[in-house]
């Protein structure tokens, strides 16, 4: 096709796009523009190329600060791809979704009767409309579904099909997706991103809103409950946090109000399945799974034992709770369905296809056996869960290969005419240049109505026409615009609250897997805080190599720090034991290694890397914000790590100390006050205090001369941020009674060891106990009592003692026993409540 | 012929299991040829529920909860069941293997229908070329169906060697069919898959057989073990029982507990458990006794 030249463009994006032979969304092949994408264009081109641009950068920082390209998982760079957002989106007219959307509902009433009938009457198998062996050698086929009672809310809730349009302008079903039906959390995310970025265009082409389908999915999940309820209980069962699209899980979780959680936050007793908080067991109605068939139940459905809940299907059976989708949905994914979609159809509706399926032959049938072999050239075939092979492509050899496994297990293999999805043009770094496009459609269903998404996932295939796995959030995504005839009210892109009911698990009751990362999100947050502050004092300090300008007690002093700085770190040797003093007097290695890498496991590195991981897998409870600026402190970090010395570091390191009180405040202004915003505190204060007391044992159990210490007494409060405070309250010279009531023993200086024993225990007491015991005789709130006891009698005047050793040894008894109770007590903590075994299945009785 | 059976299962965990979820298949079937008179649960600790169901095939399945925290779990079951000889067949006028297979794949009648699962892939039996050569031999062209599935049973019976504890429930079929050596178990395997291979329907048959002690010696009380063996679908007749570890057609020896396509649609006991340590040790012992005479 030339390219098209269309004058009545001001700044013509487009002079240069020439889509190839085919259907092209955009453009009549005569170069006119096809109705609906004018008003678009037209704005385009008034925003021009530079201001296109602007926008671009802002839609990628958007969908980085929200954390969609983030995958902790992947350490080689090379297999991190990105997510991203094409700014033009795909275009449906109104009279062609109304069309759309019909054939959906068709297929998804077709899609539920032949569930329902392959697990019970199996009347398409009796009467030949179904060979069989279609269904009964199919793995998804799992006999233990067989017999489950029929859900109120219907078997297939939501629904994922992906569509394409080929040559000839009509859509075909390319695919079904029943047991994870992914990608609407993806569709949401761009929206709410172009709503940011190109309101007007959304508003003036009366684009349909994506929030009726989440609505009606939210009501469709609580009308599944087996039995009438009025505040059912939903939550949503991820694999966890490893799965690739884990994110999408979150957000979806988050969106609805659903409680995320994996296999092990919910057990099964008594046929009914519960959710196993802090503070007990609570009971759950529905389970929106995000896991296939045959991780579901490890005692009925796999044997894989990690992701699922043991008695699910017990559940399902004795009506306690509904799966949704329902259990045994694998079956309808096995493509060979595909080829028989149009006689189910008219078997169950008695009525044609509205979407036509692309032209599929299953290979058991061995009518359509003789036609693939006589037509391989034309054909792609596909064996059972495994890649396309265009059979025009192999050769001489591989084509006789391919036969003989065709003629041997003819049932493993389908054969589909190969396609070419139409092409839809996209803002690439080159320019605007085609693409072929996948369409992800999403729907959601009870017995009465079937609500499709009024939008979409569109994907983008440039160069290759073959559409790569869904399970891989990668490559190029659009928006997609379904146009309607009327105006829209834009109503902010949440769900109506009035409609939903109350989220139940939201204060209280949160799991025990939750409250374990959220305690853990606090401590390694406060861990790599408090080493930068360190860090960024000896940073300051004048570095060892320069030692002609400071002698005796101050080198001493110095010494100190930098031993303190390997021992509040347990990254010895370091600056501690043979060979130390060579070290220190040239630090930089050492420096480098603690701040950067990724092997050294009390460094830097790890402490950040440990504090990702754990709010990855609490995505969910925490906010925009907070998650923005998490996404701040890992590029705050890589820019550390960027530089050559530690001399150009100290921006960098104050930057991420800064960034760290962010967060540390939007913990405290944003969270609710409940047990999730406890165990994150815990965490917190748990860390600082033995920070605050590893650092005094480091520095301050030898007693150095006046110099030398009023050296180091400087460097501790600034380490401890309590200079100011300090100065304000003693107006006199740094003197070691005074710091040590200050830091070791005042309950009003926040910094302080008192202060953090103080919140901990009121925390403590406000922890769920299982009887009516008092907290301090809980066993973590003994530890706590004794060790605030300890301190509280401890005197200034006997602490700064110095004994014959020259050592402080009133102080080093009280920080060594602080040092024994504080890791006993995050261990009770741990005990009482983060306790998981895990699960194995046994066979027995046969051998 | 009438047995008590008791098949015990003892499971030892290195550290406590805190709960644990369990399916048995332990139930006994009733059968043309066999009626249970009583059967009872003895489960240690006592599980918080026990409920009863049908599984696909109809054998009856029971699935227990144990949600108190321990060491050990014991479970035992023992029931009463009269066996009657099955009744003869009518071996003369068998119609050839190659008719059975086109009555097999063409009818679509509820029996033929139901039988097409027991004709394809299960999870541990996979059609395949070696197994089909392996069967061969016993059905050359035109031989009537049962004299070939009765000379399939004869060979695997003197080709394979038993031998115990030297496969496991994961070891493949083509390793076995190498070897030449396993269990029952193994050798219904082997059968069924030899037949499916062939385009013949065979399931897998879990259940107990009477093995009586040597003369003049006195019986010893759980020295036997649970048996396996397979039976195959003779259209117009039913399913024929054959049991290839000890070269007979069960008659009334032979106790069935359940049918599947596999052993695993079939295992006696199967549970998830959470904690327990290490792999725990597991203790069976089964005691087929005769009623009435002591």
């Amino acid at each position: 096709m030339e390219p098209i030249s269309n004058s009545s463009l001001p700044d013509n994006l487009l002079r240069e796009y020439a889509p190839p032979p085919g259907y092209d969304e955009a453009f009549h092949p005569d170069g006119r523009l096809r109705p609906g994408w004018q008003s678009l264009i037209t704005h385009m081109n008034l925003l021009g190329n530079a201001r296109l641009e602007v926008l671009r950068q802002h839609a990628r920082q958007l969908l980085r600060e929200n954390g969609i390209t983030y995958n902790l998982f992947q350490s080689d760079p090379d297999t991190v791809r990105s997510w991203e957002l094409d700014l033009l989106p795909l275009i449906i007219t109104e009279a062609d979704w109304l069309h759309l959307e019909k054939g959906l509902k068709q297929r998804h009433q077709v899609l539920e009767r032949l569930l329902e009938d392959l697990y019970g009457a199996q009347e398409v198998l009796r009467n030949g409309i179904l060979p069989p062996a279609l269904i009964f050698a199919h793995p998804g086929y799992l006999r233990s579904c067989c017999g489950l009672p029929y859900p109120p809310g219907g078997l297939l809730p939501w629904w994922a099909a992906d569509l394409v349009r080929t040559d000839q302008g009509t859509f075909q079903i390319l695919g079904d997706h029943l047991q994870s039906p992914t990608g609407s959390g993806y569709a949401l995310e761009n929206r709410q991103i172009m709503f940011r970025l190109l309101r007007h265009p959304l508003n003036n082409n009366h684009v349909r809103l994506l929030m009726p389908f989440f609505s009606a999915l939210r009501n469709h999940l609580n009308e599944s409950t087996p039995w009438p309820r009025g505040d059912p209980q939903v939550v949503l069962l991820t694999p966890g946090p490893r799965d690739k699209l884990y994110f999408e899980h979150a957000f979806l979780a988050n969106y609805l109000g659903l409680t995320l959680v994996q296999g092990e936050d919910l057990t099964v007793r008594g046929g009914r399945v519960y959710l196993k908080t802090l503070d007990g067991l609570h009971a759950v109605d529905v389970v929106l799974r995000l896991l296939n068939d045959n991780l579901c139940d490890p005692l009925e459905l796999g044997e894989e034992a990690s992701f699922g809940v043991a008695g699910l299907l017990q559940a399902v059976l004795s009506k306690q709770v509904a799966v949704v989708n329902h259990p045994g949905a694998a079956i309808l994914e096995n493509q060979a369905l595909l080829g028989y979609f149009a006689s189910l159809c008219r078997h169950y509706l008695e009525e044609d296809p509205l979407i036509p399926v692309i032209p599929t032959w299953w290979c058991g049938d061995p009518a359509s056996l003789e036609r693939v072999l006589d037509e391989l050239d034309k054909l792609v075939i596909q064996e059972h869960a495994k890649p396309l092979r265009h059979g025009g492509e192999l050769s001489g050899l591989d084509r006789q290969k391919m036969i003989q496994k065709l003629v041997a297990r003819p049932q493993d293999f389908i054969a589909q005419t190969p396609i070419t999805p139409s092409t839809v043009p996209v803002m690439t770094a080159a320019g605007i240049r085609p693409g072929h496009v996948i369409l992800r459609t999403f729907a959601t269903a009870n017995k009465q109505e079937v609500e499709v998404m009024a939008g979409g996932l569109a994907r983008v295939l440039i160069g290759s026409r073959q559409a790569p796995a869904f399970s891989d959030p990668a490559g190029i995504t659009k928006d997609v615009w379904v146009l309607s005839g009327n105006p829209i009210a834009i109503r902010p892109n949440r769900l109506p609250l009035e409609r939903l009911s109350e989220p139940s698990f939201f204060t209280g009751e949160i799991s025990s897997r939750t409250a374990e990362n959220l305690f853990w999100v606090g401590r390694y947050a406060e861990r790599t805080e408090n080493t930068l502050r360190l860090l960024k004092v000896l940073l300051l300090l004048p570095r060892p190599e320069g030692m002609d300008v400071w002698e005796g007690e101050e080198q001493e002093a110095l010494r100190l720090l930098y031993q303190a700085l390997t021992l509040v770190t347990a990254t010895q040797p370091g600056f501690v034991g043979e060979g130390a003093a060579a070290r220190f007097l040239n630090p930089e290695r050492e420096l480098l290694v603690l701040i950067r890498s990724p092997d050294c496991s009390g460094g830097v590195h790890a402490a950040v890397h440990a504090l990702a991981l754990a709010a990855h897998r609490v995505r969910e409870r925490l906010s925009n914000d907070t998650w923005r600026v998490l996404n701040q402190v890992l590029e705050l970090y890589q820019r550390l790590c960027s530089q050559k010395s530690t001399a150009d570091m100290v921006g960098e390191v104050e930057g991420l100390i800064t960034t760290f009180a962010a967060l540390a405040g939007l913990a405290g202004e944003n969270m609710t006050r409940g047990l999730g915003w406890r165990f994150f505190d815990l965490g917190r204060r748990v860390e600082r205090a033995i920070f605050v007391l590893e650092l005094l044992r480091a520095t301050l159990v030898p007693a150095l001369a006046p110099e030398g210490e009023r050296l180091l007494l400087d460097a501790l409060l600034n380490v401890s941020d309590s200079g100011i405070t300090y100065r304000r309250r003693y107006r006199t010279n740094l003197a070691i009674k005074p710091f040590f009531e200050l830091i070791l023993l005042d309950e009003s200086n926040p910094r302080s060891l008192a202060s953090q024993l103080a919140i901990i225990e009121q925390h403590v007491a406000a922890l769920p106990r299982r009887s009516a015991i008092p907290p301090h005789r809980t066993p973590s709130g003994r530890i706590i009592l004794e060790t605030i006891g300890t301190l509280r009698l401890s005197e200034t005047e006997l602490l700064s003692a110095v004994g014959d050793n020259g050592e402080r040894t009133n102080l080093a008894n009280l920080l060594e026993r602080c040092h024994v109770l504080l890791p006993l007590f995050s261990m009770e903590l741990a005990n009482a409540f983060f306790q998981h075994a895990s699960s194995r299945t046994l066979r027995g009785g046969a051998r | 012929m009438a047995y008590q059976i008791s098949h015990l299962s003892r499971y030892a965990f290195s550290e406590p299991v805190t709960i644990s979820h369990n399916l048995a298949w332990l139930h006994p079937r009733n059968t043309s040829h066999q009626t249970v008179l009583h059967a009872q649960w003895a489960i240690q600790p006592t599980p918080a529920m026990i409920l009863e169901r049908r599984d696909v095939y109809d054998n009856r399945v029971h699935y227990f909860e144990v949600l108190e925290p321990h060491r050990t779990l014991s479970v035992e079951y023992v029931s009463q069941v009269e066996v009657t000889p099955p009744p003869p067949l009518p071996a003369t006028c068998s119609p050839s293997w190659e008719e059975v297979r086109t009555l097999l794949n063409t009818a679509q009648d509820t029996e033929k229908l139901w039988a097409q699962q027991f004709l394809l892939d299960s999870p541990l039996v996979r059609r395949t070329p070696a197994l089909a050569r392996y069967a061969a031999p016993s059905f050359p062209a035109r031989r009537p169906f049962f004299a070939g599935v009765l000379d399939l049973m004869g060979r695997i019976h003197d080709d394979f060697e038993y031998m115990p504890n030297i496969t496991t429930v994961s070891t493949p079929l083509e390793e076995i069919l190498k070897k030449r050596q396993g269990v029952c178990q193994d050798f219904a395997h082997i059968a069924i898959g030899a037949l499916r291979s062939l385009g013949l329907a065979a399931r897998y048959v879990s259940g107990y057989l009477e093995t009586l002690p040597p003369p003049g010696e006195p019986r010893m009380i759980g020295a036997d073990a649970s048996h396996a063996w397979f039976a195959t679908l003779f259209p117009g007749v039913g399913w024929i029982d054959l049991d290839p570890t000890n070269n007979v057609l069960p008659r009334d020896q032979h106790i069935t507990l359940a049918w599947g396509r596999d052993y695993t649609d079939v295992p006696p006991l199967k549970g998830v458990v959470f904690g327990g340590g290490r792999q725990p040790l597991l203790e069976v012992q089964v005691d087929v006794m005769r009623l009435g005479q002591h």
